[in-house]
């Protein structure tokens, strides 16, 4: 009941209701009070005009001459009509039509000058004649019930009017109310939909009621609005997003640089006193051999420290690859694609049976900045280091060489256009996210011990970014890994010009 | 017989050193870092001074700088641990043996010998200079 209340349709039937709940009986009254009163006048104005007549027929006619014909112009009194009682005083005779009647007096009661006078369910009147000098009255009287008949089936009649109009009235308020609010509820639903991320939901209405047009149009305005206000919003955001990605990920660049940066600082130390260190053990284990003669059983002894000594070494030359670095201006301009194939042309016959190995080298690639054995160095440690990712398995090596697409420039920090791309990739294990952190770590592997240092790629970082270049990695686990070495193209001729670079080359 | 001053900081190193070429016939002096080495330069003299570069105090270049001006031909052998103590570009103030080797070289050092070295490496720059 009470949602009936809340809505428009089922207060506008409610107000309905009340008004003509208030309405109908007065109007009922009204009516009763107009019809019976009409009925009454009616039935007055027919008898007094009928006994007019009759006593003109007495007047004019021979009819006073005979009492037969009186009696039977009274008795068509009592017949023709709803007649009671009819009676004719003339010339000192008095006629009375006599018809077995149940209403009606014995005698006269005398004049009624209202309807329903006299409480006796009939209407009497008189009328005086006057025939041939002689003077008479005429009495009839008429019964009142079929007047109260018909004014009872009138009333019956404009109950069963008023009950049809409250009926419709009701009825039409409910639909005129309904259709009122359809549009309303139209624009509930849309704004809903728009509520609920549905932009597009219009929410325009075509009713045709202006005020309800015109805040359909107002609210689609207003939506338009939204959608546009909403629209730059999430552009925004996503920009924001964008721009706070890229700044994470530039964070994450130069806190990678400053970590390696302290490592090689730190490993490029240990690496200097070391090397100090194995002066003596070298040159005294030396002067020791030689103190001992062939054969003697310390000797094996001291050569093996001697192999242990040369493999530190070699470690140390490992860690000074990583720190040696040159002056920009000591680099010069090295023929990468040259260089690349060279090391696959080494590695061709190196690899396992088991591992295709793939060269793709674009023609025509411009020059890089660098150092030709730095850059054979990387691609070697780079090749070595898919080898092993691939080792037990079969699978495929394969080295590109071509210009830098956008996307790895801009995840180097590299400028777009500037950079030659060399990849080294591999079909093996992939590494994960955590893995992909730590591989430029001098000495971390995820190699069983004794098949590598852990510095390849620590030489690899190193080198590429003493050349002013960068390496991105792409790995997953089980989709095998890409290492993008981007190094800056020398001149300032950039990938732009690469087609100019390919006709000449 | 060649007279030899090696100038190290690292004892180990030089009396290592010593000792080779003292059984390799060479009459040897050593000195403790890069002051102790021009003193002892000057002192005794050398035909072949054997130098560290990174040393405290003194450091090589500024010795083969002094020993130059003593003497112009004195030969002059500059050793060390190589490398860089920080890559380049992180680190400004990176100490870069490269930088002090390639000094050395323009002050005078004859031949650049990087640690560590064996036996034959180190006969082999002194028999050249001694020869030279």
């Amino acid at each position: 009941m009470a949602r009936i209340a809340d809505s428009l349709a089922g207060r506008l039937g409610l107000v309905a209701l009340a008004i003509l709940v208030l309405l109908l009986p007065v109007l009922y009254v009204g009516l009763d009070r107009i019809v019976a009163r009409s009925q009454q006048q009616m039935f007055v104005t027919d008898i007094r005009t009928y006994a007019r007549l009759l006593a003109d027929e007495f007047e004019l006619g021979s009819a006073t001459d005979s009492e037969e014909r009186t009696r039977a112009l009274l008795e068509n009194v009592l017949l023709s009509r709803e007649g009671v009682f009819a009676e004719l005083e003339f010339d000192g005779r008095t006629v009375r039509a006599e018809l077995d009647r149940t209403t009606g007096a014995e005698s006269f009661p005398g004049e009624d000058f209202a309807y329903g006078a006299g409480g006796d369910q009939a209407y009497y009147l008189s009328t005086p004649i006057v025939h041939d000098k002689r003077s008479g009255v005429l009495r009839i009287g008429f019964d009142e019930r079929p007047v109260e008949a018909t004014i009872r089936e009138t009333r019956r009649r404009v109950l069963f009017s008023l009950g049809a109009f409250f009926v419709v009235s009701l009825l039409m308020a409910v639909y005129f109310g309904r259709r009122l609010a359809q549009p309303l509820v139209e624009l509930q639903r849309a704004s809903r939909q728009v509520a609920s991320g549905e932009l597009a939901a219009t929410l325009e209405t075509g009713s045709d009621i202006s005020e309800l047009r015109e805040l359909g149009r107002d609210l689609e305005f207003m939506r338009t609005e939204l959608v546009s206000v909403s629209g730059r919003l999430r552009e925004q955001m996503r920009e924001r997003e964008i721009a706070d990605r890229e700044r994470r990920e530039l964070e994450d660049r130069l806190a990678e640089r400053r970590r390696l940066a302290t490592v090689g600082t730190l490993a490029g130390g240990i690496a200097h006193e070391f090397n100090n260190i194995l002066v003596p053990i070298q040159l005294y284990t030396e002067l020791a051999i030689d103190d001992l003669g062939a054969g003697h059983p310390v000797r094996a002894d001291l050569e093996r420290v001697q192999d242990a000594a040369r493999r530190a070494k070699r470690i140390v030359n490992d860690i000074f690859a990583f720190t040696r670095g040159k002056d920009h201006e000591e680099f010069g301009s090295v023929n990468a694609a040259d260089v690349a194939a060279e090391v696959l042309r080494l590695y061709e016959h190196m690899v396992p049976g088991g591992i295709h190995v793939v060269q793709v080298i674009e023609p025509g690639c411009p020059p890089v900045v660098g150092d030709a054995g730095m850059i054979n160095q990387v691609i070697h440690n780079l090749c070595a280091n898919a080898v092993q990712a691939m080792v037990d398995v079969t699978g495929e090596l394969k080295v590109s060489v071509m210009p830098a697409s956008d996307t790895h420039s801009s995840q180097a920090g590299l400028a777009p256009g500037t950079c030659l791309d060399i990849c080294v990739s591999d079909s093996g294990h992939g590494m994960d996210s955590e893995v992909r952190k730590r591989i430029f770590e001098p000495f971390f592997t995820t190699r069983t011990v004794g098949r590598g240092t852990g510095l390849g790629l620590f030489v690899v970082h190193g080198m590429v970014e003493s050349m002013g270049g960068a390496v991105v990695v792409e790995s997953a686990p089980g989709a095998g890994t890409s290492f993008h070495v981007l190094l800056q193209i020398a001149s300032s001729t950039a990938v732009a010009d690469f087609s100019g670079t390919q006709a000449e080359g | 017989v060649p007279k030899i001053l090696i100038i190290d900081d690292e004892r180990d190193v030089r009396d290592s050193v010593a000792k080779v070429l003292e059984r390799s016939g060479y009459e040897v002096r050593v000195a403790d870092g890069g002051t102790e080495g021009i003193e002892a330069y000057q002192k005794h003299g050398a035909d072949v001074v054997i130098t560290d570069i990174i040393m405290p105090e003194t450091n090589g270049v500024d010795v083969i700088a002094a020993l130059r001006k003593e003497s112009p031909s004195v030969r002059i052998i500059a050793i060390s641990g190589g490398g860089n103590f920080a890559p380049i570009g992180y680190v400004p103030m990176a100490i870069t043996t490269n930088a002090y080797l390639a000094a050395a070289k323009k002050v005078g050092a004859d031949a650049i010998l990087t640690k560590p070295f064996e036996r034959k490496d180190l006969l082999a720059a002194i028999d050249g200079l001694v020869r030279s």
